[in-house]
């Protein structure tokens, strides 16, 4: 790509991350949450995988790290399903809700939900990139 | 062809009779959804109700899908 495509989405790419990240963190205050966030962290490193392609961009997207990320993500959200089926005897039981409740519109309220939404922004994210990844590249490398 | 189209009709006629048996649109009144705005944020305390609701009432539903999106990536990394 061009430089003005390089540095635009150099520009963009942190914005749109944060952004991906406040809407995770704030998915049971305000619409979004785990699957929208995840999906603009994913865009942000989609974007930059457009714009300097895949071999520059090597040193920087690590393919491991998608891996462990969707991992552990997939590995809390069942954790946290577990939790309440060891503490409560139902599962997906919001113990943390009936144990401390907090205060409603606060960021630490609503028990295991934004645990949740966290859970779900990285399994989320890490998978929805690991598809690009796979259109993508490892298509290329297959047929040379 | 024919077989099709005969099959295609009778599947129609059996069709029309079952919706004729359902009953109509917005009656029984829905009650689980008033429940939901009534006891979503006293019982999560989340106060998106749409989150309140994926992630607590039908928490299973998001379960299946995480591991549906999960399953198909480790299907094809090589």
């Amino acid at each position: 790509m061009t430089l003005i495509v390089k540095r635009i989405s150099q520009l963009m790419a942190p914005s749109i991350f944060l952004l991906g990240i406040y809407v995770v963190l704030h998915g049971h205050l305000t619409p979004g949450g785990g699957f929208a966030g995840g999906v603009l962290i994913a865009g942000a490193f989609v974007l930059l995988i457009l714009a300097f392609g895949s071999e520059e961009s090597r040193n920087v997207v690590l393919e491991w790290r998608a891996t462990a990320s969707e991992s552990i993500g997939l590995f809390l959200f069942w954790f946290l399903a577990v939790l309440g089926l060891m503490q409560g005897g139902i599962f997906f039981l919001n113990t943390i809700a009936k144990t401390r409740p907090g205060l409603p519109f606060h960021l630490f309220s609503a028990g295991i939900i934004p645990l949740c939404n966290v859970a779900i922004g990285m399994e989320v994210a890490a998978t929805l990139f690991s598809v690009f990844l796979c259109l993508a590249i490892f298509k290329m490398r297959e047929t040379p | 062809m024919a077989v099709g189209g005969v099959v295609i009709a009778a599947l129609l006629l059996v069709t029309v009779r079952v919706f004729r048996s359902l009953p109509p649109f917005g009656f029984p009144e829905l009650r689980m959804a008033e429940y939901y705005i009534q006891q979503g944020l006293p019982m999560t305390g989340a106060a998106n109700l749409v989150a309140a609701i994926i992630l607590d009432f039908r928490g299973y539903d998001t379960l299946g899908e995480a591991t549906v999106l999960f399953t198909s990536v480790a299907e094809r990394w090589p």
